[in-house]
């Protein structure tokens, strides 16, 4: 399974302007339903986060859920160069985010295979800090595409 | 969307929620992927589960606990285009005209919503 495939220009934004934990899950399950439904979207995560956060240092966070509103994987992509307080592991602000919704039932587990290839792509980003570079959300799928077919 | 659906789609949320973390392969992923928890998962998300259950009233869970044990994958699912996102059976149309109370397909006994 490649990342690269899964993300969608319109689902990647590469100027955050959210500064909060809830307002950054606001804006990025915008990207995904903008009706009243986006409540209940960012309500499950927030339940997620209540276990611990998904930022998992470095400057990245992973938020995810399974959702009712969501009929197919989702992968939307955040960055923010101000950073956002997140409540990340190291108590640094979190600079990338990658939103993985899946439906509660995805054939093959997509949901897991998915956060797991987000996980490695993330360590590879980090490197010389790559995630700051592409200006575009296309450059951010060519940068993806680039790392996966590197590994 | 009526508060008792709202509630009801929260608690098949949170009851997803509590099946990942129960299960042995997704919890060995996350805590390789790095995710940590401050307690343990599953007793954190029981008790918001109980929480959640004291705003539904006692018939409405009592159905939802029925459909789930009987379907086991969701008690609540949107109407789309007119049909029911359980069974696929088609929902009359004189249900729609109620979309604030909370409804059950004729066909499978879900509860249905509009999105």
């Amino acid at each position: 399974m490649n990342l690269y495939s899964l993300l969608k220009p319109e689902c990647i934004n590469l100027s955050l302007s959210a500064r909060k934990k809830k307002d950054v899950l606001r804006e990025l399950v915008g990207f995904i339903r903008k009706d009243k439904d986006s409540d209940l979207l960012v309500s499950t995560l927030l339940k997620r986060e209540d276990l611990g956060s998904t930022g998992i240092g470095k400057g990245v966070a992973i938020p995810h859920g399974r959702s009712l509103v969501a009929d197919k994987l989702e992968v939307v992509v955040g960055r923010s160069d101000a950073g956002v307080e997140f409540n990340a592991i190291d108590k640094q602000p979190v600079h990338l985010f990658f939103l993985i919704v899946a439906p509660p039932q995805d054939p093959g587990n997509q949901y897991l295979i998915t956060l797991g290839r987000v996980a490695v792509i993330c360590q590879e980003l980090l490197k010389r800090k790559l995630y700051e570079k592409p200006q575009t959300p296309d450059e951010f799928i060519a940068l993806v595409k680039e790392i996966e077919n590197g590994l | 969307m009526s508060e008792e659906i709202r509630c009801l789609l929260e608690l098949q949320h949170l009851d997803y929620m509590i099946k990942d973390w129960r299960n042995t392969e997704m919890r060995r992923e996350f805590q390789k992927i790095g995710f940590q928890t401050a307690e343990d998962p599953v007793e954190m998300l029981l008790k918001k589960r109980e929480e959640l259950v004291k705003k539904i009233s006692p018939v409405l869970y009592q159905m939802y606990q029925r459909i789930i044990s009987r379907y086991n994958d969701w008690a609540i699912v949107p109407v789309l285009n007119g049909f029911c996102g359980g069974c696929f059976s088609k929902v009359p149309t004189e249900l729609s005209g109620q979309r604030g109370a909370v409804h059950n397909c004729p066909n499978c006994g879900r509860f249905i919503y509009w999105d």
